[in-house]
Formats: C-alpha cells, structure tokens, sequence
C-alpha cells in the first residue's frame, strides 16, 4: 500500500490579541506516496498555516490530518516530527552555534544513524553543493543561500515519509535552485511525500505533479501536471 | 538519545565561551561559600560535641533558668492589664529548692562515683576579729552610706534596702558534705595547709589569714554568733578548728569558714542545698544517667529544677563557636537562595535567547523533555566544573571564614559579657550577690577561641549534593518557558 497523508476539513484561528483570526476555512486534500505537490496562492492566504499542521509544528484545532489513517493527534506530534515528516523552511531553521556539519548530524543523532556520521553528513552536504570547507564553518558565518543548502541536507538526513518545504529556494542562485529542485523530486522518486509551498510559478511547475492553490484559507484548485 | 543530548550540550558549553565563564565563575563562588558554611557547621558540631563531652562527667542539679525565664515572660504576657482598680503585684520568684533527700537520693545511682552539695551560711565572728579584705570594706562603706541616707529621710526610712547585706554577718559558711569537692580544691586554689578535712560537727578549717590574724592553731576553738532578728534569740556556736587552709584565687574571701552540712544548717532558715554536683563513673553514661534520673524523679522537673552538665560552663566553652554556627546555617541558607535565583535568571535568559534553537529541535522530534535536561546538563556541566574548582579552594576560604567569624563573635562577646555578669549568679545566690562568693560554682573551663575548619571528603559530596540540587531547582522556572515554546511561531519566523 502506497502512503497517503490525507487532510480531512481542517479549520485553524489564530488569537491576534482580542480577535480571532480564522486562516484556514475547510481545507480537504490528499497527499500521496512518490509524489510532488506545490502550495501556490497569494500572500497570508495561509500556506504557511497549513504545512505546519501537516509538519506537526502547531497542534490541530479542527478537523484531522491522517497518515495511512492514523491521526497525527494519535501518534503524537513530537513522535510525528521524529519519524514522519522533514521540514525546510524560509529561515533555514540551523542551529547557530554549530558548523554545517554538526546540524546535519544533529538529525542524524535524532534519526539514530548507525555509521560514520562525520561522512554521511559531508556525503549529504555535498549532494546540495556545500563543499567540505564550508561544512566545516558555523553556519552563522556561511551566506544566505549556503545555509539554505544546510537545511534541505539536513531535511535529507532521517529516512522519513513526508518532507514539506517552505520556499526552499528563496535565497538560491538558479544553478543551486536546479540542484535544489532535482533532489526534492530525487526524495519524491524515492516514495516520499513532498510538499513544496512557493511563490514562484516556474518552481511550481518545474517541480511539482500537482499544484494546490489557496485562496483565503481554502483549496481552490488542484492542476495535475501530465505524467511526463 | 541522550548521547545526542549531551553532545548537543557540550556543543553549546563550548562554543559560548563567555557564557560560560560566567557561569562557572558565580557557581564557583557561591560553592565556596557553601563549601564553607557546611565545613564549618561540621566543626561546630564536632567542637560542641568535643565540649559536651568534656563536661559530661559533671552533671549540676540546678534551677531551671531557660524554664525560668520561660515562666517570667508567660506570667508577664497573662497579666491581667484591664483589671486597673488592683494593681497586679510583680511577679515574685523564688529560686527553687534543692532538697537535701532528693540529692541524697539521685547520688544512689550506680553511675555516680562521687557528690557534693553545700549549705551556705552566714554568721558574725565573736572571739575573733576578722580578716579586712576588699570586699568587707566595700560592703561596710554601702552599710555607711545606707545609713546616712535613711537618716536624711523625712520619713526616718531608709529608701532603699538590702536584704542580703543587712542579713549578712562578717563571717561566711560552707557547710559541705565532703571537703575534698570544695570549688577551688580541685583545681588547686585552695589547699589544706595544715590539719584535715572535718569528720564530725562543729569542725571547722579556717583560712590561713584568720588564722594568722588571730593565732589561732589546730585544735583551738572560735566562736560565732548565728544572725537573727531579734537580739535575744542569738546563738552561740564553738567550732573547734581542725585544718587551716590557703587560698590562692582572686577575691577570695578568706572569712570563710568550711565545716560540715549540720554544723552550717544551725546557721541558717534556708531548708534546700546548693552547688550539688555528682561525679560520673564514666562520661559516657552521662545520657544513661540523666535518663533514669528523669523517669525516677519527676520532682526535678515539677520543681524547675535540671539535672544537666553545667550550662554555663557549655556556653563559656562554647558560646561563640554555636553563634558562628547559627551564622553559617543562615549563610548557607542565603547562598542557596541566592544561587538559587541568580542561577535560574541567568538560564531564563539564556532559554529566551535560544528559543530558535528550541524550535529548531522541536521540529527535528526532540521532545521538550530532552530540550529541558540538554539545558540542565549544560548547567551541569560548569557546575561541576566550578565544584571542582571550589573543592580546591574550598578549605582555605572554609578556615579563614570560620576563623575571621569566630574572632568576631569573640571580640562581640567580651563586650557584652561584662554588663551580663552577676546578672544571675550561681543558683541560691541571688539572696546577697554583691560579694563573689568563694563557693559559687566555678565555671572554671576555658572559651574554646579556635576551630579547625577543613573540608573533607564528606562536606564535598554535600557540596555537590546541593550544588546539583540549586541547580535543579534553578530549571523549574526556565521549564515552563521551554514547555510553551511553540515550534511554529519560532519557526515561520513570527517571533
Ligand atoms: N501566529 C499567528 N498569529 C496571528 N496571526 C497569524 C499567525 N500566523 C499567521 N497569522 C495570520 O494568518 C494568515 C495566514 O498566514 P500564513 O503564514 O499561513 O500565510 P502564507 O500563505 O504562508 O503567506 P506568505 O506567502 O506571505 O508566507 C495571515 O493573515 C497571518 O497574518
Ligand atoms: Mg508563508
């Protein structure tokens, strides 16, 4: 049976101070196993919102998220973080006080790697263009588009089942973007789960299968692409 | 799972350097300070037992001062202050009386090796003149000036009066049941020159001044008037002497005549005995024998007597060395409140400062549990470094701690002790106490000035004891802060 991550009639509000912000109205779609989606849709429209939930970042309020039926609420969220879902997001997310290579060994440790770490994680830092010297510097000393490498190899570190992107290459030159994109379609190939939300209608296509669009806090359209 | 964890501490340790020499510089310190405060709470316990039971062989049945003063304050907080047609009399006490049969009874004790009890009297020389010694003199001027007081008073009487004094004859009697247990004896301040110890009634041993003054010798006899209100109810009594005696300590007043228990009991009205000593077998059995003598007489206690080592005694000996104690218990107790809030400010910070670290762990499926003791650690960590470091230190700061407190409590306690003195003086004194009486019982042990403050092996591990627990405690606020981190908000950068 092929994974499939359902989100079945999700509402979420947010207590902006006194008021109640309602951000998502209803959302309903299905993920599935070795494929490619992008979240595509106007600023604050709540794309952002969503693949938290899925990410398990911020606890469901109403409605349910599913993997092969099982609730995240059932399998905990730390539990889900832990073994279902790889997350890179707009602010790279990297512990500042360690070097490129210690973050991604940091999911290593978390993803209980048996082996050489030192190596998997240079291995893994190499396949998005982060060369040994610089894996080797704290990551608060590499530039913007370095440290975004950084994440998605760490993202790549742990064997899990969904991997969500939060404009992965926001701050990527166009040759990394094209590296970027191909190891995210490489993970999809794999049978993962990947969930891309972007701005840009190039990535949109290059990369994904199916294009999900939002509109104030609702799905309004799923494009499939044509099998290639 | 935890080797992530505390690699992920070590990590952060190492790479915030200056944090953490801070850290481990205020830890260090506050653990040297508690490093000393137990070290010297251990050698307060140690000296104060060391002193109990240097004591312990001595054991005084004596009025219950703290039951006493205890009494006083109740007796002065139940007066009845409404009732304003009555005035309230003051409280009146007495000193309790020592019964000759209950000293009698407790020196049965298979634990006793040896007693002594006196009865003290007073009497007026009448075959012989006695010696002039300071305190006679002094004592004669106050009569003097009572005197031409009280005939300047319109009312032809004296303002003022002092029973003791005017009560008071020239010549002063111990009557004890054994000579050999006469304060100063023991210690050597008085011996017998000549003669013996008195076997039978109307003995006496003279001073070696009386005798000289008057040449008296062995086996002449003197004669003393009992005091008595009416003039003709006064009595004769002959004492025959039998032992003439020198006295080398300060003030003694050599009109004191020693004789036996009955001989100075037709000097007085006074029924109880005082200075009543027993002498252990062993000191050891000192907490066997006040046991038993609890349960088998229920009079010492009904009475507001105690049977204890002496207190007095105790607290000269060791006074100073238990107010240091009370001072370390208090520091210690400051130290750890203090360590306490200043070690859990700074790891508040420090986890405000990190909550993008804790998000980013969150999302990796750390727990927040892990996130809370990768924190802990970390204090850890430069805490037992900066423990280490105080176990090296520790002594040196323990025993110039203690010896700088106890000089102070020392130097504290000679300046109040001369207005405390003669405030109670030995019990059954209080009935003339102006003149230091040569059978008070002499509280002839020494202060103990010096402790031997060191750290062993024992106050370390106390030290890390309560080290990891301040630092423990210093994590619960810090806790809450991590278990409302939310992952999201951190994030998506909404913070
Ligand atoms: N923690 C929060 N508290 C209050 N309101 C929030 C919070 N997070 C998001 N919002 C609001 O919810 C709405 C959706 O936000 P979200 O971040 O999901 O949008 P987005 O689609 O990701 O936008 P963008 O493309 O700009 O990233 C916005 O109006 C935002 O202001
Ligand atoms: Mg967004």
């Amino acid at each position: 049976m092929k994974n499939k991550l359902e989100v079945k009639d999700l509402w979420h509000t947010y207590a902006d101070g006194q008021r109640e912000v309602e951000v998502l109205k209803g959302v309903t779609t299905t993920f599935e196993a070795g494929k490619t989606y992008a979240i595509v849709g106007e600023s604050g429209s709540g794309k952002t919102t969503l693949i938290s939930l899925i990410a398990a970042l911020d606890s469901v309020q109403k409605g349910d998220i599913t993997f092969n039926g099982k609730s995240i609420r059932k399998i905990g969220e730390s539990e889900f973080r832990l073994r279902y879902v790889n997350i890179v997001f707009q602010a790279y997310n990297l512990i500042r006080y360690m070097t490129a290579r210690e973050n991604v060994e940091v999911a290593l440790d978390f993803a209980k790697y048996v082996g050489d770490e030192h190596a998997r994680a240079y291995e893994l830092l190499e396949r998005v263009g982060v060369k040994r010297t610089e894996a080797d510097r704290l990551v608060n000393k590499l530039s913007g588009g370095q440290q975004q490498r950084v994440a998605i190899a760490r993202a790549t570190a742990s064997e899990v089942p969904i991997v969500v992107a939060d404009e992965p290459t926001g701050n990527l030159d166009e040759k990394t973007e094209v590296k970027v994109l191909e190891i995210l379609k490489s993970l999809a190939n794999e049978g993962k789960i990947v969930i891309v939300v972007t701005h840009s209608p190039k990535v949109a296509s290059e990369l994904a299968a199916t294009t999900l669009r939002m509109e104030s806090g609702k799905i309004i359209s799923a494009s499939a692409k044509r099998a290639a | 799972m935890f080797k992530n964890m505390f690699k992920r501490s070590w990590l952060s340790t190492i790479r915030k350097p200056s944090r953490s020499v801070i850290l481990v510089l205020i830890l260090f310190v506050m653990a040297n300070l508690m490093l000393a405060t137990i070290a010297i709470k251990k050698s307060v316990a140690k000296t104060t037992d060391y002193a109990k039971d240097k004591l312990s062989g001595t054991v005084y049945l004596q009025a219950d001062m703290s039951a006493m003063q205890k009494e006083m304050q109740n007796r002065r907080s139940n007066a009845p202050s409404s009732t304003s047609g009555t005035a309230a009399a003051p409280a009146r006490f007495t000193m309790p009386e020592i019964s000759e049969s209950l000293v009698l009874g407790i020196a049965e004790s298979q634990y006793v090796n040896g007693y002594t009890y006196s009865v003290n009297a007073s009497a007026n020389a009448a075959s012989f003149t006695v010696v002039e010694t300071e305190q006679n003199q002094r004592e004669r001027e106050m009569q003097e000036q009572i005197e031409s007081q009280s005939s300047g008073n319109a009312m032809g009487r004296p303002s003022f009066q002092f029973d003791g004094a005017m009560s008071r004859g020239d010549t002063t009697i111990v009557g004890i049941n054994n000579f050999a247990y006469a304060s100063g004896v023991e210690d050597g301040s008085l011996t017998l020159l000549d003669g013996a110890a008195f076997s039978a009634e109307n003995e006496a041993i003279i001073s070696n001044e009386l005798a000289v003054d008057n040449e008296l010798d062995l086996d002449d006899t003197i004669t003393i008037e009992k005091i008595a209100e009416e003039e003709s109810e006064a009595v004769e009594i002959t004492l025959k002497i039998v032992g003439i005696y020198q006295a080398t300590s300060e003030n003694f007043n050599y009109n004191t005549l020693y004789t036996d228990i009955d001989t100075a009991r037709q000097l007085t009205e006074v029924e109880g005995v005082e200075n009543v000593r027993f002498y252990l077998e062993s000191a050891s059995d000192k907490e066997a024998f006040l046991a038993e003598m609890a349960a088998k007489y229920p009079e010492i206690a009904d009475n507001g007597l105690k049977l204890d080592i002496d207190d007095q005694a105790y607290q000269t000996m060791v006074g100073p060395i238990e107010n240091v104690g009370k001072f370390a218990t208090t520091m210690m107790w400051v130290v750890v409140i203090a360590a306490v809030a200043i070690i859990t400010l700074m790891v508040v910070i420090n986890v405000k400062d990190r909550r993008y670290e804790m998000g980013v762990l969150l999302s990796l499926g750390a727990t927040r549990a892990t996130i809370v003791g990768q924190i802990f650690v970390e204090l850890a960590i430069v805490g037992t470094l900066a423990f280490m470091l105080a176990t090296m230190t520790g002594n040196l700061v323990a025993s110039k701690m203690g010896d700088a407190l106890l000089q102070n409590q020392i130097a504290g306690e000679e300046s109040t002790s001369t207005e405390a003195q003669g405030q109670f003086g030995g019990p059954g004194s209080m009935g003339g106490g102006m003149m230091p009486r040569p059978d008070q019982q002499a509280s002839n042990v020494e202060q103990i000035e010096e402790i031997n403050v060191s750290a062993g092996a024992s106050e370390y591990a106390v030290l890390f004891g309560v080290g990891y627990l301040i630092l423990l405690l210093a994590m619960v606020v810090p806790s809450v802060n991590i278990l409302r981190v939310s992952p999201k908000t951190i994030l998506s950068g909404k913070e």
